[in-house]
């Protein structure tokens, strides 16, 4: 997958099972450079 | 796809390991995907079938307002809905919050608690949507797994026995730590399943499969402090994995009282 074209790309990872529990993960760049980047960890506080 | 009944699993909060108890049954795992569509598990796979599912499996408990809209949704889902484990039981570790003030463990535990959005309890499944079956553990045990899904596909109720852990230490042949040494143990109101871990390596059960059917901790506890164990440890003992469920939490309140 070349990435040196300009195009954008966009990965969304709706579900991440390790995480300090459950999250979501969401990047987009365009060519290599990386445009943003979103870390939800959406997993239930538990505390213990 | 396929004439097969679809399984689902959810993970509601918990920490994922009776889930892998699924993941842990190997070799048992390929005939039972020859029986069932694993259609969702997520844990496993992110290929997901639609619903709705034949047999739900749930682990963990209900700490936020999402999840207790979410548990109403799987369980419209799903023709049979199963709990497993201790969170989803009885609502976990997690549940020590329904003794304390859950903002203050917010403010311990994060750095950053304006993140942070939970219940200020944490309640089983049963709480919320009527519930097929429960399995307890913490985790919960594969073989036993096995049997309530075996059962539920073959329409039969499931053959999961609830007695006490003591039954499951004579048949190891251990020698009892609270009569030989006065190790306090939880084992007789104890729900069997984990074949007697702790015992049979000269510790006292913690408790960790929940109450026993008909559970005695009244005289239990009385046996314990004879035994010279201060309340604050038992008020403790109860209060750990299965703190909220009802005759653990009973207990451990008539204790508090004195």
């Amino acid at each position: 997958m070349s990435a040196a074209n300009g195009e954008t790309r966009t990965i969304k990872a709706d579900f991440l099972a390790r995480v300090e529990g459950e999250g979501a993960m969401f990047v987009r760049l365009r060519g290599d450079e990386v445009l943003d980047v979103r870390l939800r960890i959406y997993e239930p506080p538990r505390f213990f | 796809m396929s004439g097969k009944p679809k399984l689902a699993v959810w993970k509601f909060a918990s920490c994922d390991g009776c889930q892998l108890s699924l993941l842990d049954c190997e070799n048992e795992l390929l005939p039972l995907s020859e029986r069932v569509e694993i259609a969702y598990f997520l844990e496993a796979s992110r290929a997901t079938v639609e619903g709705p599912y034949d047999l739900s499996l749930v682990e963990g408990s209900i700490t936020t307002e999402s999840d207790a809209e979410r548990i109403r949704e799987v369980r419209r889902a799903s023709k049979h809905l199963v709990t497993i484990g201790a969170c989803a039981t009885s609502g976990g570790i997690q549940a020590l919050r329904n003794f304390a003030d859950v903002d203050e463990f917010v403010r311990a535990v994060y750095p950053s608690p304006e993140y942070i959005s939970t219940l200020d309890t944490s309640t089983p499944i049963s709480a919320h949507v009527p519930v097929d079956f429960e399995l307890q553990g913490c985790p919960i045990d594969k073989h036993q797994l096995l049997e309530v899904m075996s059962a539920f596909l073959n329409r039969r109720k499931p053959s999961i026995a609830n007695h006490s852990v003591c039954i499951e230490c004579k048949r190891r042949g251990n020698v009892c730590v609270m009569v030989a040494s006065g190790t306090p143990c939880l084992g007789p109101v104890t729900h069997a399943g984990c074949g007697a871990l702790c015992p049979s390596y000269d510790r006292g059960c913690y408790g960790c499969f929940g109450p026993m059917e008909t559970p005695n901790t009244r005289s239990l506890s009385g046996w314990m402090q004879g035994q010279g164990a201060e309340t604050p440890d038992l008020i403790r003992r109860y209060r750990s994995f299965q703190a909220a469920t009802e005759p653990f939490r009973e207990e451990s309140e008539a204790l508090e009282r004195g």
